[in-house]
């Protein structure tokens, strides 16, 4: 599947956070919507393209999709099934 | 997530850029669902008293209060050394949310079952 063919069902914009603040971030994110939804999430902090994936690990949500996007900074995470 | 990390702070306001990160990478481990505590001793447990962090904001992080606040709503635990805060005649009816007096046994218990442990 494509990006292009994802309908994420929610969107957040972190801008520059990282580290801890971006894995709070996320966390918040994921406790807002419900299993098997995609979260949409925008993070440009330059260590954010190893550290989603690694919580996406750690965490045992699916990482999609990303880094993606024009700008290469969008991650499409799908929650995991509880 | 298997796994524990157990995450010592030795500093308050002497040394904000030590005690901020080690809230950082606090809240980093507990939000990525790793079992973690905070373990405040000798200058660290002054942290533990409520308003105390109020003050602390180092350069190019969030406020240390909120990253305290933050860690506790992950599901961190802090643990503050008993001697220590003895010591600095700290008191109990002041510590932050989420916070508990412990000795030597508790964060070594946790650290020969297996947690990983970095000192900030």
């Amino acid at each position: 599947m494509e990006p292009g063919e994802l309908t994420p069902t929610f969107f957040a914009d972190v801008e520059e956070m990282g580290c801890g603040s971006l894995m709070v971030a996320l966390m918040r994110a994921m406790r807002g919507i419900g299993g098997g939804e995609v979260l949409q999430i925008r993070a440009v902090d330059p260590g954010a393209r190893h550290d989603i994936p690694s919580w996406c690990r750690m965490t045992g949500h699916r990482l999609l999709h990303g880094p993606c996007g024009a700008t290469g900074d969008e991650y499409l995470i799908r929650k995991r099934e509880d | 997530m298997a796994g524990k990390l157990l995450v010592s702070v030795t500093n308050a306001d002497n040394d904000p850029d030590r005690a901020t990160v080690g809230f950082v990478v606090a809240n980093a481990s507990a939000a990525s669902g790793v079992e973690t505590s905070v373990f405040l001793s000798t200058e660290g447990v002054r942290l533990s008293q409520r308003g105390y962090a109020n003050d602390i904001h180092e350069d190019g992080f969030a406020p240390l209060a909120e990253l305290m606040e933050s860690f506790v709503e992950a599901e961190g635990t802090i643990l503050v050394c008993s001697p220590c805060f003895k010591k600095r005649d700290l008191s109990e009816d002041e510590l932050v949310e989420g916070a508990k007096i412990v000795g030597g046994a508790v964060p070594v218990e946790l650290m020969v079952n297996g947690a990983s442990c970095i000192t900030y």
